[in-house]
Order: structure tokens, then sequence, then C-alpha cells
């Protein structure tokens, strides 16, 4: 099956170098792409580069060496079309929550006041947070604030939506409504983002929600295999089905 | 050129006793008031009341303690006493502060080992304090380099002692006019504080750190301090960096302690306790009641409205001091948090810059502008106050995380969007502090850069100002009135601190919804 891919991470490579002067790489002749429509899983251990990687797809580190191309086009800084969670809930706490959303769209100056704030509060109410605009983030749980993340990464209407580990800094019970969330979201047809690219080491994640899977490993990272994910969602994590994607995407692993 | 040589010799040794005595009052008191509640209740004001007064405030003491004591050493011990009286308050919060940050559970393991008292220090509270002590040493040095000038030439009315040293001799090459002399000891000045700096503090600090973390060539200095040490000063983990923004830090963190009004009620009764024993101890207990009088007379002799102009003048000095130092501070350390390169290099320039003392230069300017004496005293205060502002308002810079950083980029925030919306208000906190401190570094500097006196050379602004009124009536000889002068500022200082800043830090830390984690060091 030939598929277009609407970001694609060609031949990268990246490498930092410690205080001690010594060059630790990352990241070496990676390519990766990301098809229209998908949610691709991005699987790996922990320092496997994965951050790193989003990073460099999200145009906020330019690689050593390497291209990364949106709908053919390089991506040469942060772009309104590419959004990006964070691990953390980065919410600055001095601004309130719709204050914090409306901060994505100070970009487009063609757009009123009124319209921002209408735009803000309608996809606050979408991740279920109306009512919770004035408060400020230190007054929210952790799901919570990463919702607000969320919105105000889908806010801008992206075409694409990266996600670093955004379930790992909540409790595992909020951990579960969120990614219903996540699923209910993609399965909304007119609503962005296209593709959705979520990076994680847990497993279990990856597979419930995604269509395909990229497994990294090494240093410096590379690809170790590439799983299609036919189950229909939600997925129950139960079936026998569900396990034998994640033995078979363990084993590529190790 | 050996002249010089004995003078830096001189002026170190100095330093060095100052500062070993420092360490010493600093552990004692300092451990002693944590532990102590009721010696807590009695020390901590009467120490912030202490910290607050210029250093020309403690001349008459230092000459009818010490002097009077022995005129033959009594000049030298005087001299080690104002240095001290600069050097030591820092440290002695610093030690307050780490003392009453030990654990409930290690004290009450050591009630239950039977600890002696002398074991206590030994494995607690000495190893727990010494780092914060090592981080306060450079700070305090520099301070009592700022001040050197001022403590080698005491005078008292007809009093006079002069002590050989580079407060003397940069005084003498002043006089003479001699900027070849005023150069050379410059030079050497700037090459025995960085020295002091790289050979001494530096493996100082290095050698209480936890963890082995090299410091370049000089590193083969950190192992014999360690040695010298014991391994247990290691084991309390603190920040590195930003020594020189520690010099206040303690004495900002006692600020959100203190309530305003008693603290200024304690200052004045303070005050007029000393003021009377002082005057007792000088006019040597005659007409104790006349003493009182006298106070009442020389305020009146003074004047309020003289008081109260002089206080504004300088108030307005302070103020314009911290206000430039922020100004470039600002710009600066946004600049720096982003060139990588740069900050590593420049914050390191800048604190060798810092450690120069400015009232060694002065002489040389300020016979340069004698025509502008406004900016001449506008320059000494800033050179008095403009690192404080810097160093924390660079820490609070570099103090926001990289995710936020990383969203303001994502988010395509601009330069101005990403200062107002992040960098401001994270730093805010920062900042303030960094006023308070220099604010108090301002007013301190004041006293010399209002009225510089190196025996018969005078530098002083034409308007009035409470520095320039305390240098006056202190080379008169008239206690009765500086100790009206210093009362007037000192409470300015701590009214400032009480009302103004404390208020400000508060608002500050509620409007950003900031978990408060204490001065970022």
């Amino acid at each position: 099956m030939q598929r277009e891919s609407i970001l694609r991470a060609v031949d990268i490579s990246h490498s930092y170098s410690t205080k001690k002067g010594m060059k630790i790489e990352v990241l070496k002749n990676l390519t990766l792409d990301l098809y229209y429509g998908e949610f691709l899983g991005i699987v790996g251990q922990s320092g496997s580069g994965k951050t790193t990687l989003l990073k460099i797809m999200a145009g906020l580190v330019k690689p050593d060496s390497g291209v990364v191309l949106y709908k053919g086009n390089p991506v040469t800084g942060p772009t309104p079309a590419i959004s990006l969670v964070f691990q953390e809930p980065a919410l600055f706490p001095w601004l309130t929550v719709l204050e914090n959303v409306m901060l994505a769209l100070r970009r487009f100056k063609d757009h009123s006041k009124q319209e921002m704030v209408e735009r803000a509060l309608s996809y606050l109410d979408m991740v279920g947070l109306l009512g919770f605009e004035n408060s400020y983030p230190g007054e929210l749980s952790g799901g919570m604030k990463q919702r607000v993340v969320l919105a105000r990464a889908l806010v801008t209407n992206p075409d694409i939506l990266l996600m670093d580990e955004p379930f790992s800094n909540v409790d595992p019970l909020t951990a579960v409504s969120l990614r219903r969330e996540v699923d209910l979201l993609r399965q909304h047809e007119s609503l962005p983002p296209t593709s959705v690219a979520l990076v994680s080491h847990n497993v279990e994640e990856i597979v419930e929600l995604s269509d395909r899977v990229i497994i990294l490993t090494g240093r410096p990272a590379r690809i170790a295999g590439e799983v299609e994910i036919n189950m229909p969602k939600p997925r129950d994590r139960r079936s026998p089905r569900f396990y034998e994607y994640v033995d078979e995407i363990f084993t590529l692993m190790s | 050129m050996v002249t010089v040589a004995a003078a830096l010799t001189a002026s170190w040794l100095r330093m060095g006793i100052a500062l070993l005595f420092s360490v010493f009052f600093s552990i004692v008191v300092g451990v002693v008031t944590a532990t102590n509640r009721y010696f807590e209740k009695v020390v901590i004001p009467v120490l912030d009341i202490l910290q607050s007064i210029p250093i020309l405030g403690f001349f008459p003491i230092a000459l009818a303690f010490f002097y009077r004591l022995s005129p033959v050493i009594g000049g030298e011990l005087a001299a080690i006493f104002l240095v001290f009286t600069s050097q030591v308050w820092n440290i002695t919060f610093a030690v307050y502060e780490s003392t009453k940050l030990i654990s409930g559970e290690l004290l009450d393991t050591a009630r239950a080992l039977r600890m002696s008292l002398f074991e206590k220090f030994r494995y607690i509270y000495i190893p727990a304090t010494f780092p914060r002590i090592a981080q306060n040493l450079q700070p305090s040095w520099a301070n009592g380099i700022f001040f050197l000038v001022g403590s080698e030439i005491i005078s008292f009315g007809e009093n006079e002692v002069r002590l050989f040293g580079l407060g003397t001799v940069v005084a003498d090459f002043t006089l003479k006019g001699d900027t070849v002399g005023i150069g050379l000891t410059l030079l050497l000045l700037v090459a025995a504080t960085v020295l002091t700096n790289l050979f001494v503090f530096t493996p100082l600090i290095e050698a209480t750190q936890p963890r082995w973390r090299p410091v370049g060539r000089f590193s083969s200095l950190v192992n014999p301090f360690r040695k010298l040490l014991g391994g247990a000063v290691r084991a309390v983990r603190i920040q590195p960096l930003l020594a020189f923004a520690e010099y206040h830090t303690p004495v900002s963190g006692l600020v959100k302690k203190l309530s305003p009004i008693p603290s200024i009620a304690r200052g004045l009764a303070f005050f007029i306790t000393v003021g009377v024993v002082l005057g007792l101890i000088v006019s040597g207990g005659e007409a104790i009641f006349g003493r009182f009088m006298l106070f009442a007379s020389t305020l009146d002799q003074i004047g309020v409205g003289t008081l109260g102009l002089a206080t504004l003048y300088s108030l307005l000095r302070v103020s314009a001091a911290v206000g430039f130092a922020l100004l470039w501070s600002l710009p600066v350390s946004i600049l720096l948090a982003h060139k990588r390169r740069l900050s590593t290099t420049l914050p390191a320039a800048f604190q060798v810059i810092a450690s120069i003392p400015a009232t060694i230069i002065y002489p040389i300017f300020a016979n340069l502008l004698a025509d502008h004496p406004e900016l001449r005293a506008f320059i000494l205060v800033v050179a008095a106050s403009q690192w404080y502002v810097f160093f924390q308002v660079l820490a609070g810079i570099r103090g926001v995380p990289a995710v936020e950083e990383d969203v303001s980029r994502l988010l395509g925030l601009g330069l101005a969007e990403r200062v107002r919306l992040v960098y401001l208000p994270r730093a805010l906190p920062s900042i303030i502090t960094g006023c308070l401190t220099a604010a108090g570094g301002a007013w301190n500097g004041l006293v010399v850069a209002e009225r510089l006196v190196l025996s018969d050379f005078v530098a002083e602004t034409e308007l009035p100002g409470l520095g320039k009124l305390l240098s006056i009536y202190t080379y008169e000889g008239n206690l009765a009135a500086s100790i009206v002068v210093i009362t007037v500022m000192a409470s300015a200082i701590v009214l400032m601190n009480r009302l103004f800043w404390k208020a400000l830090y508060d608002l500050a830390v509620s409007k950003l919804k900031i978990e408060e984690t204490g001065p970022s060091r």
C-alpha cells in the first residue's frame, strides 16, 4: 500500500556534547514518515533519543544533519501547523487557563480578541474544562493541566500533533481517561489534527492508541522494526490479540 | 612598588584576621541563635539593626573602646573591628539559616547518642553550616575591601588613627596627585583579589561540594582543602555559582520574617540605649541626664527639615542607582541566558570586575569629575550596588525552565512577548530580591559616595544627603549628631525593607502564583 506522508524526517543525525566535551550521538541517519490520517506510535527505552526526535520534527531543535519535510517543504522552525505536547504540563502559572490557551493564538493577528476568546473556550469545552477558564494552573490537578496543554496544542488547528509521553506524569486512572479522550478526539472527523505521533516507553499505551508503531533502539537510535496494528478502537487491553502485539513489540525492542 | 606591596600585605592580613573572626563569631552566635529560642528573640532584631549600620557608624565604638583600651595596638584592633563589621553579618545570617535547616531527627539522634556540645559542633553544626559560610567568604571579602579605605583612617573629632595599608597609601597618592602610584596600587590589588578568589575562595567552595566537580586548572587546590576540612563539610548540597548574590540573601530572607512597626520601634530603642551607653563611655560618666537632653537639642540643632531633605536626596540617589542597575541588568541577563558561550565567560569576568573595590579607583576619577559631584557620587553608589542586582537578575532569568523556553518558541512568541509573559514573571522575585539587596548596599555606599574623606582630601556632593551629614558629624567628633543621623539612616533602610520591598515581594509572589521556594540561589 502506497501512502503519502505529511511529515517526513530524512536522514536525521544529531548529537549532544557533554560538559566534558564528549559527543554523544543520539540519532544517526534516521528516516521516518508520518502518513496522512494516521496515529503513529514511536516506542523506545528511556534515553533512546525519542524526545530529541520529536523536537526535531517540531522544528524546535535543528538537527546536525538531515531535513524534516512538512508536505514536501523543509521545516526550519516551529510552525503553527505542527503542535507539540511535552511530557510535563508546561503552563505558565501566572496566566489563567484561558490566557494559557490563547497564548497559542497570539500569532494570528487577523483574529479579533472576541474571536480568540470564543475559539479558546470551545477547545476548553472539548477537553472538558469549561468552567475552569479563569482558574490558574496551580489550582488544577495534573490531568487537568495536561488537558489545558492539549487544548492549547489543538486550538491553532494544527495538521500534526506530536506528543512526548503526555500521560507519564499523571496518575494511572487519569491516564486512562486522558487516553480515552485522545482516542475520541481522533474519531471526530471535522477536528484537527490530521496525523498524530505519540512517543512513549509504555508499550501497552502505544498499542492501545496507534495505527502503526515504530520501534527505536540503541544509541544512536535506529529503527528496529515497524508494526501495523489492525484492531478496532476502542481496544480491549485484556484481549489476546492485544497481547500478541505487545509481545511482538517487546521482542523487537530487546 | 615595595611600599605598595607591603601595604597590600598589611591590608590583606587585616582583612584575613577580620574574616577569621567573622567566621568564628558567626558560628558561635549563629548556632546559638538558631538553637536557643530566647536568644533568638533578642539577637535577630539586634543583628538586623547592626547590619543596616554603615561602617562610619562604628567609628566611635572603634575609637572609644579599642583605642582607649591601648593606644599602641588599639588602632590596629579598631581597624580590624571595622573591617569585621563589614564582613560578618551575612555570614552570621547564613549560619543561622543553615542551622535552622538541620533536621530535627538529626538533633534527636545527637541527643540519643549523648553527644557533647563540642561533638555537636564538630559533627553537626559546622558541617551543616560550612558550605554556606564558604559561599559567603568571597562576597564578605569584597565588601570588606570596599570599606577598607575607610577603616584604615579612623578619625573622630581630634582623634585620628592612620594605619599603614592600602587605604592610607591610596590616600597619600591621591593627595600627591600620583596617578602612576594609584594605577600601580590598583593593578596589584586586582591581581591579589583575583589570586585570592582563585586560590582560596573558589577551591574552598569547590571543596564543600558533595560531588567531585573539577574547576579546571586550579582544581589541584581542591584536594588539600578537602583534606584540611575533612569529609564532613561535603554533606550538604548547595547551589554553586553566584556567590556574589549570596551576600545579602540571608538579610532578604530575614525581611520576610520580621514585622515592620516593632522592628522600627526596636531600632529606635536600640540606638537610644547604645547612644547613651556610648555617651557615658566617651564622657566618662558625667551628666547622665544632660546626655538625654543633648539628643533632643542635637535633633533640634541639625533640624528636622535638614534631616528630611537629606533623607530625600539620599533616597533619590539610591533609587537612581538601583534603577540604573536594573536597566542594564535585564537586557544583559536576557542576552546572556541565550548565548551559551557568553553566559560562562562574561559573568566570570563580571565577578572579577565586581570584586575591584570602587573606593580604591574612586580617587582617580574623583579629581576628574570634580565639576560633577553628583555624577561622581552616582557612579560610586552604582558601583556599590549594581552587582547585587545583576547577579540576582541573571539567576532569575536563568531560572526560566527550558520547557517554558521551548513552549514560547513553539507558540511563536516574539521577543517582547517572551519578555513580558515569560522572563519578567519568572524572574520577578529574583529581581525584587536583587533590588532590595542592592538598595541596602547603596545606602551603605552613600556614606562614602556622598562624602569621602582621605585625610585632607575631601570629595563630597553639593546637594545634601544622609551619608554626607553622617560623615561631617563623625569627622567633627559630634557623637550625638552622628547617632541621630545613623538612627535616621538605619530606620530608612529598615522601613524600606519592611514596608516597601516586603510588600512588593509578597505581591509579586501571590500575583504570579509561584510556590515560594526561597530566593533563587
